[in-house]
């Protein structure tokens, strides 16, 4: 390894477990669940279940500090994003790179208009600029005041993680001392259809590595990281809170949105985050895994942990709590991590069943505390895209 | 960083002119009869690239775009709106991901290694461009696929018309569809150019230099040492990439090509 460690000094998360680091990690000690029908948004989907952050875009923009009018998913962004700068003090002295992710973006208030401006009226044509995914950190540079590089990841379910790992990059390669990364995604129909559309929702809460999962649940939120090159934190006083020590990208190249039977993608993922990291297998203690509940990924994702590990670490998907929160949650999971890591805490896999036909390992099913070192964090999306993260307790 | 090849085309609607593509000899036939036009159009430019650079799969692959799968999008809210409450198809909701094109070049090609999409209107390619430089100064002997490709609906026009108050547009530019893609980096093969640097961020981080004349594109004021691009790429998101391909085939000893998305700016110094 010869570049520079990669610290962790600041985290902000909002999910269906609350808002707030300390929500996030109240919630997975006591194993609760964020899953449940709609109670803040209008949306036409009575039946399903969600992951909803239950506030409403009014109590979000006030949480924020910003006027209401304006997507939810940068209303969620600002809430994480600023828990995330205030817990590394990182000011507005700071020069600070954004790298942020989404995959709705402002679709949220573009859906309200597809019989409007999307199809020649001027209904709504106000609002079309902020429609763009990238928009939308714009948006949350404006706010936060940042003065750095902004950009936006959109490699749809893996997009925050690849927001990190630019991030890593950014600081290894000497471009940048401080890098705010992560992710944010609202619910909306256009969401909530597709995946409909594809059958991979459950009709009932979701049982992600069950032989008996019936697909996902949708969710929402937000998190982010703020990086850090190790020497610029240990000169100002911070001790890392954990290290983004490896991370990789790859991609499956087996189908546009189903991964291979034999999980080659996120097995490689894997695999090159760990030795990015320096990190032999042997040295993880927990596995956050993907996990969507779906069929195909849970079964795949399964064989290319039981490919990797001889003997597969304790491995959990967060998803049964928080739902499937798209391109937040590499972010989300990553917050996760360094929680894990810091308090001790390996979160359960809720609602598990019974193991998959042909696997030799099973998830961890109930909230326990154990030593966390190392934690690898894996991220699939469409487009055969996968990427993994390694987090650790020292550089 | 070396450049080993460039392919490039512009699509004007409603010109009259018809528009040369690279590369569409090279698409696979079962995938492409399965592709809107536009995504056949870029698959055949980013291919184009390859085979002038001599390679049949890339080590990385790069891509920037303002707007997405714009067309797949549109049509599925439409389905939405159509068919609520029914079951609807989720074709186009499967194509419509920022990274399909990304995706559906590794899969065309067995590529299996990084795979970006970014998404930052007039800077997209910037980012794609920064990150394969990242990747290179990583592994030095990889090739990397890198290039932009945005669409054009007339959806685009409505939205000009109404809105475009702040761009700095040449006279009858109009909105358009393009694409270009490049080989960057590898040990050997042919040199088309080279990127001298690539900057993103609020003006004061993005120095222009006065020894190389600077092209501007939509939302950026023509420089005293250079004038807009513009006119000669169309109005699209993807517009720098074609710009830095036009740079390439231009004598001279190296263009600055300056870009604007909100705040931020984007700049890209090529030479020949």
């Amino acid at each position: 390894m010869n570049h520079p460690p990669v610290a962790i000094t600041g985290i902000g998360a909002i999910s269906a477990l609350g808002t707030g680091t300390a929500a996030q990690l109240e919630a997975l000690r006591a194993g609760r669940s964020g899953i449940g029908h709609l109670t803040h948004l209008q949306l036409p989907f009575p039946e399903l279940w969600f992951g909803e952050v239950k506030a409403t875009n009014t109590d979000l923009a006030a949480l924020a500090g910003v006027d209401p009018d304006r997507s939810r998913t940068v209303l969620l962004g600002l809430v994480a994003a600023q828990e995330a700068l205030r817990d590394a003090g990182i000011g507005a002295d700071t020069v600070v790179d954004l790298l942020s992710a989404s995959t709705v973006g402002g679709m949220d208030r573009s859906e309200a208009f597809a019989t409007g401006w999307m199809t020649g009226g001027v209904d709504g044509i106000d609002r079309a600029p902020g429609h763009a995914v990238g928009d939308h950190a714009l948006q949350l540079a404006r706010h936060l005041g940042l003065r750095g590089l902004v950009t936006t990841l959109s490699t749809a379910c893996s997009s925050s993680a690849n927001a990190l790992m630019l991030g890593a990059w950014l600081i290894r390669s000497g471009r940048a001392e401080v890098v705010l990364a992560g992710g944010t995604d609202a619910l909306c129909r256009f969401t909530t259809a597709g995946f409909r559309a594809l059958s991979a929702m459950d009709g009932t809460p979701c049982r992600p590595f069950s032989a008996d999962r019936g697909g996902m649940n949708l969710g929402e939120g937000a998190a982010y990281l703020v990086l850090e090159r190790a020497d610029r934190a240990a000169a100002r006083g911070r001790t890392p809170l954990a290290y983004l020590a490896g991370a990789a990208n790859t991609n499956d190249a087996h189908h546009q949105t189903a991964t291979s039977p034999d999980g080659e993608g996120p097995y490689q993922a894997m695999r090159a985050a760990l030795e990015d990291a320096g990190r032999a297998p042997e040295a993880v203690d927990l596995i956050n895994a993907h996990g969507t509940g779906t069929d195909n990924n849970d079964g795949t994702e399964q064989v290319a942990m039981e490919r990797l590990f001889a003997t597969v670490p304790p491995f959990v998907s967060t998803k049964s709590a928080t739902g499937h929160t798209l391109a937040a949650a590499g972010a989300l999971e990553a917050v996760f991590s360094v929680l894990a890591i810091r308090h001790g805490v390996v979160p359960a896999n809720l609602r598990f069943t019974a193991p998959i036909e042909g696997s030799r390992s099973a998830p961890n099913t109930a909230p326990r505390e154990a030593r966390v070192a190392t934690v690898l964090s894996t991220s699939f999306g469409f487009g055969g895209n996968d990427s993994a993260l390694v987090l650790t307790a020292t550089p | 960083m070396i450049i080993r090849a460039a392919a490039h085309y512009t699509l004007r609607p409603g010109s009259g002119e018809e528009a040369v593509v690279p590369g569409m000899e090279l698409l696979p036939k079962p995938m492409a009869r399965r592709m809107i036009a536009p995504v056949r159009r870029t698959m055949a430019c980013a291919l184009a690239a390859l085979a002038e650079a001599g390679i049949e799969r890339p080590d990385a692959i790069c891509y920037g775009t303002g707007l997405g799968c714009l067309a797949d999008t549109r049509e599925f809210l439409l389905e939405i709106e159509r068919n609520a409450g029914s079951l609807l198809a989720p074709t186009s909701v499967m194509r419509s991901t920022h990274n399909t094109v990304a995706g559906l070049i590794a899969l065309a090609l067995k590529a299996q290694g990084p795979n970006l999409t970014f998404s930052q209107g007039f800077t997209s390619f910037h980012a794609a461009l920064l990150a394969a430089l990242m990747h290179l100064e990583r592994r030095p002997g990889d090739r990397v696929l890198v290039g932009a490709s945005d669409e054009h609906l007339p959806l685009l026009d409505h939205l000009f018309d109404a809105l475009h108050g702040a761009a700095h547009v040449p006279a009858g530019a109009r909105p358009a569809e393009g694409a270009a893609f490049f080989v960057l980096g590898g040990a050997d093969g042919p040199v088309k150019g080279r990127v001298v640097d690539v900057r993103m961020g609020p003006a004061d981080r993005v120095p222009l230099r006065d020894d190389a004349p600077v092209w501007t594109g939509a939302l950026v004021p023509a420089a005293a040492n250079g004038a807009s691009y513009v006119h000669r790429t169309g109005l699209h998101h993807s517009a720098p990439a074609v710009a830095m391909a036009l740079a390439l085939a231009d004598a001279g000893p190296g263009v600055q090509l300056m870009d604007r998305e909100g705040e931020q700016h984007g700049l890209i110094h090529v030479a020949r």
